[in-house]
């Protein structure tokens, strides 16, 4: 009972602003994997009850982890389609023994850079299929009136920073 | 380990027990025993299930580092109810007739209402404090189930083999609800599993209402109970089962990481943990086998180096084999370990039923595995040094127990048994003169072992005098205290030569006392 109540007192804890921020960087990231995702040519699951969805193995690019409660968001946006699963280190994604390091499952790495707020939104994302196969974006959103984020632009591509390719 | 079993009151055919895993009514020792099984299985099947859930959950959706902070946390949270609320309601269970009983029904019914709950949570955040409550009430329940069993064994020498039995039939319950929950997980997915394990959890709390109710005006001194409990035998064997516990709080964690950091699939790491419950199974029988070669304390140490050898060879080379090794290890050494404890308690404090004796050990093992677990989260080490720290912290429990027990065997040599078992017939009398009778004859039941050592006594006039001694602290009948006082004055005076010190005769403590107090 006393650890029910220390539990919903933490609950009330968490107030009305920080859903607010997961909300919008969940938002923002939801596009970015979608479109990452898109161009690698990974197809979505979900079509038969039989078959699992694949996994996109998703790291944080920047120098702390995406927060867990975003996490939970993306994960839970994607649960049709997606098996999202946050890593924090490469070789939980990739095989690091086989030749090409694939990544695991027949899946799809990404990476999500930190998003920097200014009139517009800019986050980096970079997906990776194999060690010969990487490629990095830049993403700008726009947020409209009623706080729905969409691209403003096509992406445009960068030199992978995150995952780098071998020399 | 334990003597031919009595007949109990319960035992209707006078035939030979029928031997099974499950145990029959004889072979656990009474019907109020057996009432628990169905219990202990429902637990274990709906314990399977929880675990089996948790593979389609969160836990391997999100990043480690991310939810750290959430399972330190929850963690540290779990440690309240043994640290602060264990110690101030134990004695008022302890008062109710139904005390213990309660506890496993609330533990019970706790878990059925949040299975269910937490079926439609998986992929929330409600995950964790959910999940950590149900952690919560499994350990409340191993707390209050072992509290409760020595008040209902018939027979204290049979608490062993019924505690064995517990475990077997836990073990065997939680391996074949495993094996259903794969299918469960296939067809119907995770929350189906929870929905399950919280039927199973609520059909316990209904059989729980039929455990006969304890008798909390139990006569055994307090004094002789608290004596017993605080022995060294009991104090050394509670510490290397904390360090068991602790390792395995440690490892769970440990290995759950580094699996996951490696990618390696869910289902090996469900393996690594149905891998643990047959190594403990398999302990179940490997015990008895053990000892009789070797003493419980003995099996204790044994039980710690095995998992310390095992982690230190593992730490050589962090591999997915590896691990399944340290849990395998971890297993069956916690389970020799669990038996032996089982059997130090059982003999070192043959007086202690009170749940609160109970409760309180099990409390401090409950604790030991939150902290290993705190341990491995704050931690977050790297895979090779986790088992490097199992490896170091068992081992060192381990040389530490076997130099103490070195250190006692050569003081024990160098003592002079000749005057040691008139010391304590004279502090045995002092007592009785200050008037805690029940006090009195264990320490004479100590100088007659003590003479037993010293070769002037034998072991079936010590097993005499222990007959008479603790029937009448049982029973609280003072003409039986006496007559054990007066046969181990006798002994103990009368004695033969010590024949490793020939030359020297008992003393004498003039004429034996003819009452006590």
């Amino acid at each position: 009972m006393l650890l029910a109540g220390l539990v919903g007192l933490l609950g009330a804890c968490t107030g009305e602003e920080k859903r607010d921020l997961t909300a919008r960087d969940a938002s923002i990231y939801q596009i970015v994997i979608a479109d990452l995702v898109n161009v690698s040519g990974l197809a979505p699951g979900g079509g038969t009850d039989e078959e699992a969805p694949p996994v996109v193995f998703i790291d944080s690019l920047g120098a702390v982890p995406i927060p867990l409660e975003t996490q939970v968001e993306l994960v839970g946006r994607f649960v049709e389609t997606y098996e999202l699963r946050f890593i924090d280190d490469i070789g939980e994604a990739v095989q690091i023994d086989v030749e090409g390091q694939p990544v695991r499952t027949d899946g799809l790495l990404l990476g999500l850079g930190p998003i920097k707020i200014e009139a517009t939104a800019e986050v980096r994302g970079e997906f990776y299929l194999s060690s010969d196969d990487i490629r990095a974006f830049r993403y700008t959103l726009v947020s409209d009136p009623n706080h729905a984020w969409a691209l403003a632009s096509p992406p445009a591509q960068a030199e992978p920073e995150g995952f780098v390719p071998p020399p | 380990m334990t003597p031919a079993a009595p007949m109990t009151s319960s035992s209707p055919n006078p035939g030979p027990a029928r031997r099974s895993i499950f145990g029959g009514r004889s072979i656990l020792g009474g019907s109020a025993t057996s009432t628990l099984l169905p219990i202990q299985a429902l637990h274990s099947m709906g314990e399977a299930l929880f675990s089996l859930s948790l593979v389609g959950s969160l836990f391997f959706s999100v990043s480690v580092d991310a939810a750290r902070p959430r399972i330190l946390l929850f963690l540290a949270l779990t440690m309240a109810p043994f640290a602060v609320l264990a110690p101030l309601i134990g004695p008022f269970i302890d008062r109710l007739r139904y005390g213990h009983r309660a506890v496993l029904i609330m533990s019970l019914g706790g878990r059925s209402i949040v299975a269910v709950l937490l079926a439609d949570q998986l992929r929330t955040l409600l995950l964790y404090p959910e999940a950590f409550i149900i952690v919560v009430l499994a350990k409340t329940y191993v707390v209050g189930r072992n509290a409760l069993i020595p008040s209902l064994v018939d027979d204290r020498s049979r608490l062993v083999v019924v505690n064995s039995h517990m475990a077997r039939v836990g073990a065997v319950a939680g391996l074949t609800a495993a094996a259903g929950g794969l299918v469960i997980l296939r067809f119907g997915g995770a929350p189906w599993l929870l929905r399950t394990a919280g039927l199973l959890y609520a059909l316990g709390a209904l059989s729980a209402l039929r455990i006969p109710r304890t008798d909390p005006e139990d006569q055994t001194s307090l004094v002789i109970e608290s004596t017993e409990m605080h022995g060294p035998g009991i104090r050394s064997a509670t510490s290397a089962m904390a360090g068991l516990r602790m390792a395995t709080g440690l490892a769970l964690f440990h290995i759950g990481f580094s699996l996951k950091t490696a990618g390696e699939p869910a289902w090996l790491i469900a393996g690594v943990g149905v891998t643990a419950a047959l190594a403990g199974f398999a302990g179940t029988f490997v015990a008895p086998r053990l000892r009789q070669r070797i003493d419980e304390q003995t099996m204790l140490t044994v039980a710690l180096l095995l998992p310390a050898v095992v982690s230190g060879l593992g730490a050589l080379r962090f591999h997915s084999a590896t691990t399944v090794a340290v849990s395998a290890a971890l297993g069956l050494g916690g389970s020799i370990g669990r038996r032996a404890f089982d059997g130090v308690v059982q003999t070192e404090a043959p007086h202690a039923k009170r749940g609160r004796s109970y409760a309180r050990l099990e409390t401090r093992l409950e604790l030991a595995w939150v902290v290993g677990a705190l341990l491995a989260v704050i931690a977050r080490a790297p895979d090779w040094l986790g088992l490097v720290f199992l490896f170091g912290g068992l081992g060192a429990l381990a040389i530490s127990r076997l130099e103490t027990r070195y250190t006692a065997g050569r003081m024990g040599a160098e003592v002079d048994l000749s005057t040691l078992p008139l010391r304590l017939m004279e502090t045995a009398e002092a007592v009785a003169a200050s008037g805690d009778r029940q006090q009195a004859v264990l320490v004479a039941i100590a100088a007659v072992e003590a003479a037993e050592l010293a070769g002037s006594v034998s072991s079936e006039e010590v097993t005499e005098v222990r007959r008479l001694g603790r029937g009448a602290a049982h029973e609280n009948d003072p003409e039986g205290e006496d007559e054990a006082m007066r046969l181990a004055h006798r002994l103990v005076t009368e004695g033969e030569p010590n024949p490793r010190h020939p030359g020297e005769a008992p003393g004498s403590l003039g004429k034996p006392p003819e009452s006590l107090g």
